[in-house]
């Protein structure tokens, strides 16, 4: 049987398992604390500053999380197509046709 | 299969089911975010001293909470209606087999090239041998290749079932008199388990579904055999 470890989802397994989270994480601690901490120096306003940190915290993993998901995506999309070009060609390997794709390739010939 | 107390996604086995659970951490996160803003405001709530008992009406904080809302919901549907088109897809299947929900057990046609017909009841605990999982095996396997397009009709012959792989993120309605299609992709070898999802009498919850994803070569043998046996 697969799959034999327990398996419990929780914030920990999401953190370390999704990808771009764990770094959207913490640039957004980050950057929300810098956010927090600038307002703070500016206005002198604990209250505010507050505020500042949580809306620095939420814009930075936003900021961070969906161009790293797009890219990611744009990765997984790629790796797929080069997988199935390598079966493609291991499953071509020898025949007429592979052959003839290798010398419609080769440079200086006429496609 | 799922183990013991999880509560989370089973691993993908097929490029649609990744794509589920990429759009479920998608749209975990933006959940998680709200949350943590929602809690945040109840906390600075409690704590406030202001009181203004006259206030009717804010304009613009009214513009905020609606336009913000408004752009987290099209953040959330546009990948999400990517993925219910991509669900629909189907990339040139190379074989077709048809599934039909009888009370209380499943029988599997495979049509295009022979006829292969067998029925898939649940096998009874005291048939169970060590390692086999309680209500979820079966007396005969679902076999697929691996790596190939399958199209699933899915029907039934007496009540509404539905077919359920959550490991292939699949789910259909059999109804009878009617053929809903799946499309079908294993990315990887292995046994993936399902149960019907459509309440249909006692035994509903006694007619699990099996496929087992194995190369080509194995496929072609095992079609061998069940031909062979008829």
């Amino acid at each position: 049987m697969a799959d034999d470890t327990e398996k419990t989802w929780g914030p920990k397994h999401f953190i370390q398992n999704t990808p771009c989270a764990r770094n959207s994480f913490l640039y957004g601690m980050g950057g929300g604390a810098v956010g927090g901490f600038a307002y703070f120096l500016w206005t002198s306003n604990p209250r505010r500053s507050y505020h500042a940190l949580m809306i620095s915290f939420t814009a930075t993993v936003l900021l961070y999380w969906v161009p790293c998901r797009y890219q990611y995506a744009q990765k997984r999309i790629k790796q797929r197509m080069i997988n199935r070009g390598l079966k493609t060609h291991i499953a071509m390997q020898g025949t007429p046709e592979a052959e003839l794709l290798a010398s419609a390739q080769e440079p200086g010939s006429k496609s | 299969m799922a183990t013991p107390a999880q509560l989370g996604l089973m691993d993908a086995a097929s490029p649609v089911m990744e794509e589920m659970i990429y759009f479920h951490d998608h749209v975990m996160l933006v959940l998680i975010l709200i949350t943590c803003l929602i809690f945040y405001s109840m906390l600075v709530l409690m704590f406030s001293k202001y009181i203004y008992r006259f206030l009717t009406d804010g304009h613009v904080i009214e513009t905020v909470w609606t336009v913000i809302p408004a752009i987290i919901l099209v953040v959330v549907a546009l990948p999400s209606l990517k993925l219910l088109y991509l669900t629909d897809e189907l990339d040139n299947p190379q074989l077709t087999i048809k599934s039909v929900g009888h009370q209380w057990y499943w029988s599997y046609e495979y049509t295009d090239y022979y006829d292969i017909e067998f029925d898939s009841y649940m096998l009874p605990i005291g048939d169970l041998v060590g390692g086999d999982a309680r209500l979820l095996e079966v007396d005969n396997r679902v076999v697929l290749p691996v790596d190939t397009s399958v199209r699933v009709l899915v029907t039934a012959a007496d009540v509404i079932h539905a077919w359920t792989v959550p490991a292939l993120g699949l789910k259909m309605d059999a109804v009878p008199g009617r053929l809903n299609q799946l499309a079908l992709q294993c990315s990887r070898v292995g046994t993936f388990y399902g149960q019907c999802s459509e309440i249909c009498g006692a035994n509903h919850s006694f007619m699990p579904i099996v496929i087992e994803a194995v190369p080509v070569d194995v496929f072609e043998s095992w079609c061998d055999g069940m031909l062979d046996s008829d």
